[in-house]
């Protein structure tokens, strides 16, 4: 293995897993019960397509480019300054995505766990531990993904098998009822909740075997939405759909349900929080690390530990800007779009169209 | 440079001794009971009329609703001793959940704790008033601490009474009334519903069952007292500990029980091992006919020395009896519940909702007339599988 493709398959579908699964898992399952009820599984089914098709694109605007770095590629193709605009645009959707994720989550904490514990500090105590692994460059990321897949998901999943005893999967009928119209509008919601792909552009030229390169993303994106479906399916079934859209945080209060007959440990649902903050960790340092990485290339900083330390105070202020929990919520999804639309569009389209009329000029492929 | 991070270690060790959510586990009470009745001010529904949603000094001293809060008294508790001698109370009049909740920690010595309260008593006053129900399950649902797997049980009389009756056999009254639900897997007469449940049923239409329990004062005894119907968020009506068997058996959620019969003036013990139901909906000319369909699997327990069970046609007869007699016991609560009260408690709706989404699109506008007319026919069928160890 070289020194430049360093990244193995494992490592590249656990960094897209971790970093798509965060806090939107709490309450994906009320957003989308609330426009199509029990049918959040064929809307789940469907996103994943979506996003797999965009990822298809992105693979191979990549590939068009000689998998070269996506700063490499921009700043080549258009020149150091607009170049930097571009990257710019680029890395700004994920950026607020993950400072507003960060609050998201701090919320949650501060509703279940640490209640007293002033809003500032958590956050800027979490921005702390992100700017540190972001420090380590993208392949203390990579290996730190690898360690808590597994802390992760285990647990998850043992979880779920302890609702078991408590679930009606009938619950999730009538199936198809829904007028086609809350069907499409569910839609992007289900979409943006993949939000985190974007990940891709920077650890892809990093791939060892960048052949299987959508095999991978393939299997992660698979992965992620069987969670999904999962976690919406056994709120549904345990707390029924009218509930499951009342709740806030429908997920969490799957767990608080959870009655483990015999044990002798009361309430799980705080161990399970404690762990689950991984869950939003993974998500925040790997958002960091991508706006960080495109940032040091887009001005010229050369140093991901320089841009790291630039853009903490923005986090921070971004974090901090929503009044309330459902402004919160609205700019979330004001932001999400954007994403989609530069990162998982926009871009890859010209790449593709500009990597294929300039091929000539390119190193080829290296891998 | 050593001096530097020596600088660091020591400013780490001043800033980072504090914790703002520390528990202090001597300064918790950890709430076992909460009691929610009625207060004095329920009725003066004036009160509240002439407020404006903007008017300054809101915090009034209406005293709507009295609220108990019981926790273990653990001062007595020691490595040699460890037992829960009794329990304590903070009771406080308020006019609400929260108001309850502040009054409590403002008199008493320790913070309150509800992540582990195990029962939520309400008084059957109190569940004739639905605004105030709706007040209570909206508090319980939107606080994050609130232990959402605590049982709800409904008290015939002041709470009060049950916190203070004497009980025979355990020392707290928590301990008590959850053993009860929890053993409730032998003994049928018992309908455990908890938090989350309850939450759900009432989030859904307002209609719910919990079990009650009162306080036969004759012979100094607490017991449970069967079901009670709650509808639109207020109590109507109460099934008794007989009928509570039949109506488990009817919602399919049984899981053992027993049943008698008589046959030449011998009772005949039958034990319920499993129990399998299945619903069938049809409708005709817009009236609905509800088909439910029990498997009933068990064991002969009792019969008598002289007779033997161990012919094929002996044993068939005796299960064609219970088959005639757990039918027409089902099918005349089954009417009684959806006569009397119009509560569909059987998960009918469900039925509808879930497998016959295009009926319950013509139903659905007056749900609860299509239940009243609708025909409920109850059919079960009981298979002895065992007899014991004799002949």
């Amino acid at each position: 293995m070289d020194k430049d493709n360093y990244i193995t398959s494992y490592g590249f579908i656990a960094t897209i897993i971790v970093t798509v699964v965060g806090i939107g898992i709490f309450s994906y399952p009320r957003e989308l019960a609330a426009m199509v009820e029990g049918d959040v599984w064929l809307e789940t089914i469907i996103a994943a397509f979506i996003n797999l098709i965009l990822l298809k694109l992105v693979v191979a605007a990549i590939r068009a480019n000689g998998f070269r770095t996506i700063t490499d590629i921009i700043k080549t193709k258009f020149g150091s300054i607009i170049g930097a605009v571009i990257l710019i645009i680029m890395f700004l959707p994920t950026f607020f995505a993950v400072s507003l994720g960060m609050r998201a989550f701090i919320e949650v904490v501060k509703m279940y766990l640490l209640s007293k514990t002033p809003t500032e500090f958590l956050i800027a105590i979490t921005i702390i531990a992100g700017v540190y692994i972001v420090r380590g460059d993208v392949k203390t990321n990579i290996k730190f993904n690898e360690i808590t897949l597994w802390i992760m998901f285990v647990p998850a999943f043992i979880v779920v098998l302890f609702t078991l005893n408590h679930t009606d999967y009938t619950n999730i009928l009538p199936a198809f009822r829904q007028n086609v119209r809350s069907y499409l509008y569910a839609l992007p919601t289900a979409a943006f909740a993949f939000t985190g792909v974007e990940i891709v552009y920077i650890v892809l030229p990093k791939l060892s075997n960048k052949k299987d390169a959508f095999k991978g993303i393939r299997y992660s994106i698979i992965f992620i939405a069987i969670f999904y479906i999962i976690i919406s399916i056994t709120s549904i079934a345990v707390l029924t759909t009218s509930e499951t859209k009342k709740l806030l945080w429908p997920a969490i209060d799957l767990i608080r349900s959870i009655e483990i007959p015999g044990a002798f440990v009361e309430r799980w649902d705080g161990v399970v929080m404690c762990l689950w903050v991984i869950f939003f960790f993974t998500t925040f340092s790997n958002g960091f690390t991508y706006s960080a990485y495109i940032l040091s290339d887009a001005l010229p900083l050369r140093d991901i530990r320089f841009s790291a330390l630039i853009l903490a105070p923005f986090i921070y202020l971004v974090a901090m800007y929503p009044n309330n929990i459902t402004e919160l919520y609205s700019v979330i999804h004001l932001i999400a779009p954007f994403n989609y639309v530069i990162n998982l569009l926009i871009i890859p389209l010209f790449l593709l169209m500009l990597g294929k009329s300039k091929n000539n000029n390119t190193r080829g492929e290296e891998a | 440079m050593k001096k530097a991070m020596a600088l660091v270690l020591v400013f780490m060790c001043i800033f980072l001794t504090g914790c703002w959510d520390k528990v202090e586990i001597d300064r918790n009470a950890f709430v076992s009971v909460i009691g929610v009745d009625v207060g004095k001010d329920i009725r003066n529904k004036k009160a509240l009329e002439d407020v404006k949603p903007g008017e300054p000094f809101g915090e009034r001293d209406l005293k709507r609703l009295n609220v108990t809060f019981a926790f273990p008294d653990i001062s007595k508790y020691t490595s040699q001793n460890p037992e829960i001698s009794s329990d304590k109370f903070v009771k406080t009049p308020a006019y609400s959940m929260e108001d309850a909740l502040s009054n409590a920690v403002s008199k008493s010595s320790r913070t309150l704790n509800l992540g582990h309260s195990e029962l939520l008593l309400l008084s059957d006053e109190l569940l004739q008033y639905p605004e105030q129900i709706k007040e209570i399950a909206d508090f319980l649902s939107r606080s994050p601490l609130v232990n959402r797997t605590m049982y709800v049980v409904m008290t015939e009389g002041n709470v009060e009474e049950f916190f203070n009756f004497n009980i025979e056999m355990e020392k707290t009254l928590g301990t008590y009334l959850t053993g009860l639900m929890e053993s409730s897997k032998r003994n049928a007469s018992i309908l455990p519903v908890n938090l989350n449940e309850f939450l759900i049923l009432l989030g859904d239409n307002g209609n719910a069952i919990i079990p009650a329990i009162k306080i036969d004062k004759d012979k100094n005894e607490m017991l449970i007292d069967g079901i009670a119907i709650i509808k639109g968020y207020k109590h109507v009506g109460i099934l008794s500990p007989q009928d509570t068997t039949v109506v488990e058996m009817l919602r399919g959620k049984l899981i053992s029980g027993k049943k008698v019969i008589y046959k030449d003036k011998v009772p005949i013990d039958f034990e319920i091992d499993n129990l399998e139901r299945k619903i069938k909906v049809t409708e005709d000319n817009g009236k609905l006919l509800f088909k439910i369909n029990i498997d009933i699997e068990g064991r002969i327990k009792e019969y008598k020395v002289d007779r033997e069970l161990f012919y094929d046609d002996t044993i068939e007869e005796i299960e064609k009896y219970f088959s005639n007699s757990l039918s027409e016991e089902g099918q005349k609560i089954a009417r009684r519940v959806q006569r009397e009260y119009g509560v569909d408690i059987f998960g009918f709706r469900e039925q509808i909702t879930k497998f016959m989404p295009s009926t319950w699109e013509k139903v659905k506008g007056d749900w609860e007339k299509a239940f009243k007319d609708a025909e409920i026919d109850v059919n079960v069928d009981v298979k002895a599988r065992r007899i014991g160890t004799r002949k």
